[in-house]
């Protein structure tokens, strides 16, 4: 059994949970919302280990004592309860369910792809600039970032449109048949340096028609990669 | 050279300043309050980080920078930009040049003290537990929940029992008194942390690289932070640490990639140390000011990479 948490209408896990299935691999969607109106949550942290049971509405349990897979697609915690609930408490509620989740996820004692960091329940969200740092660093061709005061404030957190998406999923590298197989290495190494287990990486041709790295992402649309990507997830969720 | 980023009379930012005035280290600072004449342009690419900050008339390569401490404060709030309005061009200058300063501080080849992306794990208590214990500390018995019976049978089992927030917002830490168990109900609509109240002496543990300075704080309250200001009293001492938890400080603020790091023990009757929290972005001044340590010069010597 894997389960999928996910938030409602994201069609690239409804994807994955359809062809996982279609391999044999038993795929449980747990939406975020189901999780944002949790009737019991019990988490505990200590010198010998990390513990959580979380109790839903319709009685399903998440616990670490019995632990399966998790393909973790939460990009934000569940709101719709605490802005029920919170009243002008909701931006500190907010801050505490994250710091929550956080934890949890981290101590979630199987596979979980991605597990979640300070940055990103689903994985590091890193900036426009990180990425082109990071993928420069780890050899792949990466578009220049040029950044300054003179640019509008919010340029920097949407990448420029990718035209064709690599994949790595826990150090194995799935590409489309556009891009070149000794991108793979590289690939591999930015997401070895990333910290992320899968990671869909953007790649758009230069003006000279060449290939470049435009950007990356811990939530990439999964659909992208078709059946080699769902025979990559599905060996690492088994791992 | 150097960079200071923040409030120029900030305490921590002029001490290390001082510190590097006093070792001859050429550093400048990038005085919020002074944005409206600064300008940043960098890139980052195949030829790496390069680029050029402008502090008023001083043209700065950017490639020449070797350290940076930041102390940033929110540039929202700076008062030269109080009234204006969201589009105002000055306000919008201020938030593109801090936009443009922070990318960039990300990435410099530069000792940058410290990073914001390792400064993520201080704002999940329990998360960052979980890092400190794979590090070799102990942290104290820890329970989220939102079921008061857990709380009830928790407290059974650890006897007295803080409560704190999960996350680094409100971090004020508070007794489990009678009168709150009325109220616990209320804890329904949303989890809360509940701690073993540790017996012991509080340490704090200022880590710069691979030095360490440790202080020995007394005080009247279980939050030492808000003692005086409770009516109480909060007495430090510089302290020295055996060389193994030494050592496991320095290895936990490396593992958090954390250059200066503030790390809060306990050490009980029994002589074991308990970790609490790790602090990425420590208000050293006021350990500093009351033991003579010199952490500010220890800050200022790993900036130039000596």
């Amino acid at each position: 059994m894997t389960l999928i948490l996910c938030e409602a209408g994201d069609a690239a896990a409804l994807w994955a949970a359809e062809r996982l299935r279609a391999r044999g691999r038993s795929a449980e969607i747990v939406p975020s919302d189901a999780l944002g109106d949790a009737v019991r949550w019990e988490h505990r942290v200590d010198e010998a280990a990390a513990s959580v049971r979380i109790t839903l509405a319709d009685g399903r349990t998440l616990s670490s004592d019995a632990p399966e897979p998790i393909l973790n697609r939460i990009a934000t915690i569940p709101l719709a309860r605490l802005q029920a609930t919170a009243g002008e408490d909701f931006g500190y509620a907010m801050q505490e369910m994250y710091a929550l989740y956080l934890s949890w996820l981290h101590a979630w004692p199987a596979i979980v792809i991605n597990r979640p960091t300070p940055q990103g329940l689903a994985g590091c969200h890193r900036h426009g600039s990180a990425w082109a740092a990071l993928g420069a660093e780890a050899g792949l061709r990466s578009r220049t970032w040029a950044q300054g005061s003179a640019d509008p404030p919010e340029a920097g957190w949407v990448p420029p449109p990718a035209e064709a998406t690599a994949f790595v999923v826990a150090g194995r590298a799935v590409l489309p048949p556009a891009l070149a197989a000794g991108l793979a290495g590289p690939c591999r190494a930015l997401a070895a340096r990333a910290g992320t287990a899968l990671l869909g990486i953007g790649f758009a041709r230069d003006g000279q028609g060449e290939w470049e790295m435009v950007g990356a992402s811990p939530l990439p649309d999964l659909s992208l990669g078709g059946e080699p990507l769902v025979e990559a997830l599905d060996e690492a969720l088994a791992e | 050279m150097i960079l200071l980023c923040g409030i120029k009379s900030e305490t921590p930012l002029a001490m290390v300043a001082a510190a590097l005035r006093e070792i001859g280290a050429d550093f400048r600072f990038v005085h919020q309050r002074d944005v409206a004449n600064y300008a940043i342009a960098w890139r980052a690419g195949a030829g790496g980080v390069t680029g050029e900050l402008r502090l008023g008339r001083k043209r700065i390569d950017l490639a020449r920078v070797r350290g940076v401490y930041t102390r940033l404060m929110d540039d929202r709030i700076l008062p030269e930009l109080e009234g204006l309005a969201a589009d105002d061009p000055a306000r919008r200058h201020a938030r593109s040049f801090h936009e443009a300063l922070t990318r960039w501080m990300e990435v410099a080849p530069a000792r940058v003290v410290n990073r914001a992306e390792p400064q993520g794990s201080n704002g999940s208590k329990p998360y960052q537990a979980q890092l400190i214990a794979a590090h070799g500390f102990a942290p104290p018995p820890t329970l989220i929940t939102n079921d008061p019976a857990a709380v009830l049978a928790f407290r059974k089992e650890h006897g007295e029992i803080i409560y704190k927030s999960i996350s680094g917002v409100r971090s004020i830490v508070r007794k489990l008194e009678e009168a709150d168990l009325e109220r616990l109900e209320r804890i329904g609509w949303c989890p809360v942390q509940f701690q073993k109240a540790l017996v012991g002496t509080n340490i704090r543990v200022h880590v710069v690289g691979g030095a360490t300075f440790a202080t020995k704080i007394e005080s009247t309250h279980v939050d030492y932070r808000y003692a005086n200001r409770q009516g109480g009293r909060t007495r430090l001492r510089a302290t020295r640490l055996p060389a193994p938890v030494r050592a496991r400080c320095v290895a936990l603020a490396r593992g958090l990639d954390l250059a200066f790091a503030g790390i809060d023990l306990m050490r009980t009757e029994s002589g074991d140390y308990y970790c609490f929290e790790v602090n990425p972005q420590p208000a050293f001044s006021y350990y500093q000011a009351n033991t003579g340590q010199p952490i500010a010069k220890a800050v200022a010597r790993h900036l130039i990479g000596a």
